[in-house]
C-alpha cells in the first residue's frame, strides 16, 4: 500500500518538490523499502543517457516548409498532404517526390519532342540546334533530379539520386562532387557504397581520384574502406600505397580492413 | 529582417501565447515553437525509436501538423501536452504507415564493451538497450515523465487518460525498465563496436515503431 502511494510522489521526490509531510513519508518509506529505494536510483540514472542533437539540415527543411506556406506553395510543398480521396492520394503521393516530378517532367518533354517530331511535314528539316538545345535541357533536368535527391533527408531518397546520377551521360563535375560528398558524409552506408559504385565512372578525373583518397582517410567504416581499396587497385592508383600503409600499421583498424590493405598495396607495387 | 527582429523579441513570451499568434496566421512565430521544441521533441523520438532518421522525419511532421491543425489549438490549454499529442499521433501514424518496421532485436541495439564494464559509458549503452526493449506504451509514459519536462496532468492530458492511471503507468513502466536493466547488466556483453565503444544509435532507414 505505501508503495502504490510511494510511486504517486517518485518523481516529485527525485525533483524535490515535495511537501514537508511527503517527503518526511517518503523518506521514511525508502528507509524501509529497498523496491522503491532501487526504483529512484533508475530514476536519477535515466539522467545519464544523453541528449543528442539533431542534423543541421533539420531546421533548414522546417524554414523550407514555412516558407512553402506562407508564399502560399502548401500543396506542392513536399509535406504529407491531407488525403481526401484514393485519386488525389495517387496523384499527390506520386508527384510530390522529386524524382517522379522529373520524370513526368521528362516524360512530357519527350511526348512534346516525338509529337512534334511526327507531326511536322518537314521532319528531316529539324535544325540541329534546337535538337542540340532539347538534350541538354534534358541532360540539366537529370542532373537536377539527381543532386535534388542527394539533398533529401531520407536515406532512401539519396539511395535513388545516386542510381539516377548514373544516367546523366555526361560526366558531371557537380554530380561527382555530391557523390563525394555523399561517400565521405554520409550517415548510411549504403548511400556511401552506392556513391562509391557510382563514382567509378569518374575514376579518370584527377579530382575525383584525389577526393576519393581523401575519403579513405576518414572513412570509419570497414565496408567501404575495403571497396574503396579495391577500387584503387581497379584504377591502379599507385598514390594509394601510402594511405593503404598507414592503415595497414594501424593497430587499432579494423582486422579485415588491414588484410585487405596489405593485399592493396602488394597488388599495386 | 523585421519578421526575424519580431520572432527575437517573442523569446520571452510563453508558448500559450506564441502558439496563439501562429493560430492567428502569424506564422514565423512558429520558429520561436521549432527553435524551443525541436531538441526536446528529436530526442523523444530518438529514445523512442533509437533511428535519427525517423526521429528528424517526425520532427518535421510535428511542425507540420501544428501549423496545418493550428485552429484546433484552444486557448488555455498547454501548449506542451498540445504539441506532445501531436507528436504522439505524427509516431501512431507512422507505424501505421510502416508496417514493415521490425521489432526490436538486441543487435540493432548500441552494442557494449566489455573493455570497462564499470564505466558510465556501458551503463548509458545497456540504459539505452534496455528502454529500447520496454514495450513501446510504456516507454512513452517514462519519457514523457522523465525527460519531457512535463507534469501528471499535461502527461494525461496528452495521452486522454486519469492522472491517477499516468502515475501508475510510470511506476509500472519504470519498475519494467529496471529488471530489464539488471537483466542485461548480469549477461557478459556479447559484441563490440569495431572501434571498442559504444556505437551511438544507428542510422536506420527504415525505424522500429510500434
Amino acid at each position: 500500500m505505501s508503495c502504490d502511494k510511494f510511486a504517486e510522489i517518485l518523481s516529485d521526490y527525485c525533483e524535490r518538490s515535495l511537501s514537508a509531510k511527503d517527503l518526511a513519508f517518503a523518506r521514511e518509506h525508502l528507509e524501509l523499502c529497498p523496491a522503491c529505494k532501487a526504483d529512484v536510483e533508475m530514476w536519477q540514472k535515466l539522467a545519464g543517457l544523453p541528449s543528442e542533437q539533431p542534423s543541421a539540415s533539420s531546421r533548414l527543411r522546417f524554414e523550407h516548409m514555412l516558407s512553402a506556406y506562407q508564399e502560399g506553395r502548401w500543396e506542392k510543398s513536399s509535406f504529407v498532404p491531407e488525403k481526401k480521396s484514393w485519386f488525389a492520394a495517387w496523384v499527390r503521393s506520386s508527384f510530390s517526390a522529386p524524382l517522379t516530378q522529373g520524370a513526368f517532367a521528362l516524360c512530357l518533354l519527350l511526348v512534346g519532342f516525338v509529337a512534334g517530331e511526327r507531326l511536322t511535314t518537314k521532319p528531316v528539316s529539324t535544325p540541329p540546334p534546337q535538337l542540340a538545345a532539347m538534350q541538354s535541357e534534358l541532360a540539366n533536368l537529370r542532373q537536377m533530379v539527381a543532386l535534388s535527391l542527394l539533398e533529401q533527408q531520407s536515406a532512401s531518397r539519396r539511395l535513388e539520386g545516386v542510381s539516377y546520377s548514373t544516367q546523366v551521360e555526361r560526366p558531371d563535375p557537380e554530380i561527382s562532387a555530391a557523390l563525394l560528398h555523399a561517400l565521405r558524409f554520409d550517415s548510411s552506408v549504403d548511400v556511401r557504397l552506392a556513391a562509391l559504385d557510382a563514382l567509378k565512372r569518374y575514376s579518370h578525373d584527377p579530382t575525383v581520384r584525389q577526393g576519393l583518397l581523401t575519403a579513405l582517410q576518414d572513412q570509419q567504416s570497414p565496408l567501404v574502406q575495403i571497396a574503396l581499396i579495391d577500387l584503387f587497385v581497379d584504377m591502379r592508383e599507385s598514390d594509394a600505397k601510402d594511405h593503404l600503409r598507414r592503415i595497414e600499421q594501424d593497430a587499432h583498424a579494423n582486422s579485415s580492413v588491414r588484410q585487405r590493405a596489405q593485399w592493396g598495396i602488394q597488388q599495386l607495387s | 529582417m523585421a519578421a526575424q527582429a519580431h520572432c527575437a523579441m517573442s523569446n520571452t513570451l510563453p508558448d500559450e501565447e506564441i502558439m496563439l499568434q501562429v493560430r492567428e496566421g502569424v506564422s514565423e512565430m512558429l520558429t520561436v515553437l521549432f527553435d524551443r521544441y525541436q531538441l526536446p521533441l528529436f530526442n523523444f523520438y530518438l529514445r523512442l525509436t533509437g533511428d535519427r532518421v525517423v526521429s528528424e522525419d517526425l520532427v518535421q511532421d510535428v511542425f507540420f501538423r501544428v501549423l496545418k491543425y493550428r485552429r484546433s489549438y484552444r486557448p488555455g490549454t498547454p501548449f506542451r501536452a498540445w504539441i506532445y499529442q501531436i507528436a504522439r499521433n505524427a509516431r501512431i501514424d507512422y507505424a501505421r504507415k510502416h508496417p514493415q518496421s521490425v521489432e526490436f532485436e538486441p543487435e540493432m541495439s548500441p552494442a557494449t564493451t566489455d573493455r570497462d564494464n564499470a564505466d558510465a559509458e556501458q551503463q548509458t549503452a545497456l540504459l539505452h538497450r534496455a528502454l529500447l526493449q520496454l514495450p513501446a506504451d510504456k516507454r512513452e509514459v517514462l519519457l514523457l515523465s522523465r525527460f519531457q519536462e512535463m507534469k501528471y496532468e499535461d502527461i494525461a492530458r496528452t495521452l486522454e487518460c486519469e492522472v491517477g492511471t499516468v502515475k501508475v503507468r510510470v511506476h509500472r513502466a519504470l519498475r519494467e525498465l529496471r529488471d530489464r536493466f539488471e537483466k542485461l547488466s548480469a549477461i557478459k556483453p556479447k559484441g563490440t563496436s569495431q572501434t571498442g565503444l559504444p556505437l551511438p544509435f544507428p542510422n536506420r532507414e527504415k525505424g522500429r515503431l510500434q
